[in-house]
């Protein structure tokens, strides 16, 4: 019963419906028909929907069968292959055959691109994603570094990460420009390059990579393919109003054997290209200074806006990777800078019994030429290491000032001195088959600096000059210094124990010569007095012994350093003759502490005890300004200084969250101060004994995350600083606190594909309080305080059309004095003609034409008053290319 | 004895890939990620990798891209004289354990664990090594009964419809895109009206997950059996790998250590000095074929 029950119903179903089943057999061939072999043979509704398919066999032949379709439905074959062109065939009958002859085309396939994650963290390698980062405004991979969440770049271009400045920047591996990064940074398109990496604890020299452990990082750019291959030009050329210029070619090879950064750059817009030529590697070397300067102080503005220069940099980077692993590098500039500032400044001093004013208007003309060159050879092996750096550097520097000021109405300072550096460092690492490492280190350093500083008219002709008028004064100063400081260490490695032992030997020897003439007014010259004539040797010997043990084990890194040294420091002048010997101890130790995968704590001392140089020792006076005049006794300064820091850092890199707490205390025990007296016209200032002490306190909080919806990068700082010292100034002693505190937001955000901004603003208080000494009663002046902000707003219009806005804002508010407010407000329009790859550039700066800008400053006892001239409203027009 | 005769028969047996036709070049490659529970009892612990399928108009390859990438940084690393710059690698891969050093080894396992489809010859090889010798394990282009829904969805913005089709003891829901007319797709999976973005078993135990899709010229290499891989079949080379690794002191050097073959007591580490924890494979991709 059952099973005839069910045969009626399947008669039922089959005879009651409109379906049908469908069959299409056919072949395909291309259009010489030549059968086609694993073409896609699709049956689809007209809506795209695939209801059954084939694939055709080697004969090109295909059979598509499908069953329960109403056939009402309108239906398709269709054959799709690559390099074919499609070809639809609608179906009109219930088995049908349909061969397909496709003609060949080319077929455009869709891209669909991984998008990379922003940071990826692989060991102790965080890869920093660029396209993610980047915006179509940004020209630079300087301008993505600025806002990688972790990473810090300071005004003069320093990246520091964690806290920390970098110890080395390399390009593709290759180490081109040591600290002179900036040229990197300002100069490769930030187009070319796939990923900025963050090599932390990175030790450069291959010998000791796991022998002496690295607390600093390193920072590598990974270009992309297309960028090896071959030389990459990139340049631009502007004119604008008022006469302002701007141009610039550079070529760039990154290939593996040679790389190469060589460019030509000129301007007179406000662009400091001297920027490119600092070194932020720079040994704190024992470099004498200039005694004698001239010109006024700098505005504290972004450099764009008060910089009025006509420079100009020729910039040589070349690498080569040499046979047996060796590498050589040269590192040529030269620079011609010509600068030129206008500033105000009043100053007030409130002494005891006196107040003292002085009134300056000043106009500077600097003229610097630098010639420098630096020749690296290197070998970076796995069992030794070597490296010879040779520099060359000739730096011929006028300054021509003329003032008018309370002493006089027409002051002429001129100053010409050349500073020559010649230099040699040679270092080696040996690795021993035991395990053991070798090195040794000789450096040697000849500086030459002699300067010429005059002053005319004559003045005060009754100190200088037997009080007869005279034409003026001429200072002479000179230090040539020779250094050399030579060394052999020993280094016992065990997997979590290693002893560094270094002996070496530090010698220095200087001369200072100075003497001020006057010019009378027949042209005679004569040396004005003997208390103004210095002659003095000096030489420093040092022999130290040094031993270092480092512990590391898991989490736990433990270094300690004590370095003896046998210092004997022999000086004769005119009048003195001295000899001291001491044997300095100076303890360090570090301590850090793993408390997570991406999280530790550190712990550091150290204790110093230095000794000052021959710019301390001289006793007759040298004029360094026409109301200046130091000299600083027989006394050498000694500075015992404990120092002790400690810091938490956290980091997230999945997150993209990095958090860096540091605190840090310093007291430092000089036996001498700084004795300091003004007068209505002069200013004198020697060095006199007294047990001086200097605290200082100062923590910081850093924090920076990345919002993933928002693609934003938020950075966050506070940093505080008290501090408690001593000034001594016509007799009186000035015992001052002073704290300040720093608050500092960043944003970098990639809203949408046509808005993107940043913003960075800081607020800063400052404020100081006389302690201690009862005989003065003056107040604590109330906290001065001074915001800044910077935005920068950029519009896509269309995908070649870009339009940015920004400025930035800075407010005082000094007590007593009444409330600075400058805004400054820039405008660029950018189009970019893609296919010749060049843009152009219309840019508006300074709006407003704000053309002075005035700032004060105030200590415990003086309010000093500037207002300098800066940049006019400018319109420029500029073009980028490439080649 | 009988090891011994056996290796020999199997040594006799094979022959070498020499045909200058089974070469074919890039024009498109699509990437992966896979994931595959491999132990159980460890569901939260899949392995992962990203894969990549280089497609040619005859032949396509998949491989991982992580190895690849991996091998990069190998190269840059033992090739860059100037040195300086470490590029400390953790190998998620799976394969960095490797007994002895030295380029030829790397070679090997560099030309190892690709599967390269043949659509002319319909058949598909898989490169292994066994005994420090390459060999190419050559089988059928599977055929998968296929069975076509109407539901569509969209992955990346592509256009992709669901079919459904057992194969090897599981059965896959696959997302084909017919505006990429590639009858391919991950592993061995394919034969249907344009390229599988995405297919996963019903037990989400074994999953395929499209990231890319790319002509550009980066993509445009050499899609080749290696020249130096001996040819076999999956049966062969089963029992082959199985004698090896029952008599080490048949093969001069032990042949790879997989993770699998450490001993459970052994602890390993991982690149972050942590343990890593260990799964057992009970899960193959592959399950029994009789259940098919």
């Amino acid at each position: 019963m059952r099973t005839i029950f069910l045969l009626v119903f399947i008669f039922l179903v089959t005879c009651g419906c409109v379906k049908a089943q469908i069959s299409v057999t056919g072949t395909v061939t291309d259009s010489l028909g030549k059968p086609l072999q694993s073409v896609s043979i699709t049956l689809k509704k007209s809506n795209g929907i695939v209801l059954a398919f084939a694939i055709t066999n080697n004969t090109g032949s295909y059979r598509i069968q499908y069953a329960g379709v109403f056939v009402k439905d309108s239906l398709l074959v269709e054959a799709n292959a690559i390099s074919f062109k499609k070809q639809t065939i609608p179906v009109t009958s219930a088995t049908q055959t349909t061969n397909f002859k496709l003609s060949e085309s080319t077929t455009k396939l869709p891209n669909v691109t991984v998008k990379a994650a922003p940071l990826k963290k692989e060991g102790d390698t965080l890869n920093y994603d660029v396209a993610s980062f980047s915006t179509k405004q940004d020209r630079t991979i300087g301008d993505v570094i600025k806002k990688l969440p972790g990473v810090e770049v300071a005004d003069n271009g320093q990246i520091s990460y964690g806290g920390k400045p970098i110890n080395r920047f390399y390009i593709d591996g290759d180490n081109l420009l040591d600290g002179k990064y900036n040229i990197a940074t300002k100069g490769i398109p930030n187009d070319v390059v796939s990923k900025v990496q963050v090599l932390e604890n990175h030790q450069p020299i291959n010998v000791l990579k796991d022998a002496v452990k690295s607390e600093s990082a390193a920072m590598n750019i990974v270009l992309k393919d297309k960028a090896r291959l071959r030389i990459m030009g990139t340049g631009d050329a502007a004119v604008g109003t008022p006469s302002v210029y701007n141009v610039s070619a550079n070529a760039m090879l990154f290939q593996k054997k040679v790389k190469f950064i060589n460019y030509i750059k000129m301007n007179n817009m406000g662009t400091d290209n001297s920027d490119e030529t600092i070194n932020h590697f720079g040994g704190d070397d024992a470099q004498p200074v200039n005694l004698v300067s001239a010109g006024a102080g700098n505005p504290n503005l972004f450099k764009k806006r008060y910089l009025f220069n006509n420079v100009g940099l020729v910039n040589v980077n070349d690498l080569v990777n040499l046979k047996n692993d060796y590498q050589l590098r040269i590192n040529a500039f030269y620079l011609w800078d010509r600068q030129f500032q206008s500033s105000q400044v009043k100053s007030n001093y409130f002494l005891p019994n006196d107040t003292i004013r002085y009134f300056e208007k000043q106009d500077t003309r600097t003229i610097s030429n630098v010639f420098n060159t630096q020749f690296t050879l290197t070998a970076n092996k796995k069992d030794y290491y070597l490296n010879n750096v040779t520099i060359l550097e000739n730096k011929p520097t006028e300054v021509f000032a003329d003032l008018q000021s309370t002493t006089s109405n027409n002051i002429t300072q001129y100053l010409n001195g050349t500073v020559t550096n010649v230099s040699n460092s040679f270092g080696y690492v040996k690795k021993s088959t035991n395990g053991q490492i070798l090195s040794f280190g000789s450096s040697i350093n000849i500086i030459h600096n002699p300067a010429t500083f005059t002053v005319e008219p004559g003045l005060y002709p009754a100190q200088f000059n037997n009080n007869i008028a005279y034409a003026g004064l001429i200072q002479q100063a000179a230090v040539p210094t020779f250094l050399t400081d030579n060394h052999v260490s020993f280094s016992k490695i065990w997997p979590t124990f290693q002893m560094h032992n270094k002996i070496g030997v530090n010698y220095q020897a200087q001369q200072l010569n100075t003497f001020l003439e006057s010019r009378q007014l027949n042209g005679s010259k004569a040396i004005v007095a003997d208390s103004f004539i210095n002659r003095l040797n000096w030489t420093r010997t040092r022999a130290y012994v040094e031993t270092e043990f480092t512990y590391n084990k898991g989490i736990v890194t433990i270094t300690g350093t004590v370095p003896f040294t046998y210092q004997d420091t022999r000086y004769t002048g005119r009048l003195v003759k001295n000899q001291m010997s001491n044997l300095l101890i100076t303890p360090r130790a570090y301590f850090k502490f793993l408390t997570g995968k991406e999280a530790w704590i550190f712990l550091g001392y150290s204790y110093g005890d230095t000794y000052g140089g021959i710019s301390q020792v001289y006793d007759s006076y040298v004029m360094k300004g026409y109301r200046s005049f130091f000299s600083n006794g027989t006394l050498l300064n000694e500075s015992k200084t404990h120092g002790i820091s400690g810091g938490y850092t956290f980091k997230n890199t999945l997150k993209i969250f990095f958090l860096t707490v540091q605190a840090s205390y310093m007291k430092s025990e000089s036996n001498t101060i700084n004795d300091t007296r003004l007068s209505a016209v002069l200013q004198q200032s020697r060095l006199i004994p007294f047990i001086n002490i200097f605290e200082s306190t100062s923590a910081s909080v850093n924090v920076s995350k990345y919002i993933f919806p928002l693609m934003t990068t938020i950075t966050g700082r506070v940093n505080w600083q008290s501090s408690l010292g001593n000034g001594l100034q016509n007799g009186d002693l000035l015992q001052t606190q002073s704290d300040s505190y720093t608050y500092t937001a960043i944003v970098n955000s990639k809203l949408s594909s046509w808005f993107n901004m940043s913003y960075t603003g800081t607020y800063t208080t400052f404020g100081s309080k006389p302690i201690g000494n009862a005989h003065t009663t003056r107040p604590a002046s109330p906290a001065v305080e001074k915001w800044q902000h910077e935005v920068s707003a950029n519009f896509s219009i269309s995908s070649d059309f870009y339009f940015r806005i920004g400025g930035d804002n800075y407010r005082y508010l000094i007590p007593g004095s009444q409330e600075n407010n400058y805004t400054f407000v820039d405008a660029a329009f950018t189009y970019k003609f893609n296919k010749l790859k060049t843009d152009i550039e219309l840019s508006l700066t300074n709006l407003a034409n704000i053309d002075t800008y005035g700032t004060a400053s105030l200590s415990s006892n003086s309010i000093v008053e500037s207002s300098y001239r800066i940049r006019p409203r400018m319109a420029l027009v500029k073009f980028y290319f490439r080649f | 004895m009988r090891k011994i005769i056996l290796l020999s028969l199997f040594a006799l047996s094979t022959s070498i890939a020499l045909d200058a036709q089974e070469m074919d070049k890039a024009f498109a490659s699509a990437r992966y990620s896979f994931t595959h529970i491999m132990d159980t009892t460890q569901p939260d612990n899949p392995v992962k990798e990203n894969m990549i399928l280089l497609i040619g108009k005859n032949m396509s390859s998949y491989t991982s891209y992580d190895a690849i990438e991996f091998r990069k940084k190998r190269k840059a690393n033992t090739t860059r004289m100037n040195g300086g710059v470490a590029e400390s690698v953790s190998g998620g891969s799976g394969r960095g354990d490797v007994v002895g050093s030295g380029s030829a080894i790397y070679d090997l396992i560099d030309a190892s664990n690709v599967y390269y489809k043949d659509q002319s010859g319909f058949k598909i090889s898989y490169t292994a090594i066994a005994d420090w010798k390459l060999f190419s394990i050559e089988e059928k282009m599977p055929v998968i009964k296929w069975n076509i829904t109407q539901e569509t969805k969209e992955i990346k913005g592509m256009p992709c419809q669901k079919a459904i089709g057992d194969f090897k003891g599981r059965s896959y829901e696959a997302w084909f895109c017919s505006q990429l007319p590639f009858s391919n797709g991950p592993w061995k999976l394919g034969g249907l009206p344009g390229l599988i973005l995405e297919a996963s078993d019903t037990r989400k135990e074994v999953m395929f997950q499209f990231t890319s899709f790319e002509t550009d010229d980066s993509v445009k290499t050499i899609i080749q059996i290696p020249e130096n891989a001996v040819k076999t079949t999956p049966e062969k080379f089963n029992e082959y790998e199985a004698a090896v690794k029952k008599n080490r002191s048949v093969s001069a050097m032990g042949g790879i250590m997989k993770l699998e073959d450490i001993p459970e007591n052994e602890t390993i580490r991982g690149a972050d000095g942590n343990p890593i924890k260990r799964r057992r494979m009970n899960n193959p991709i592959e399950k029994d074929n009789s259940k098919k």
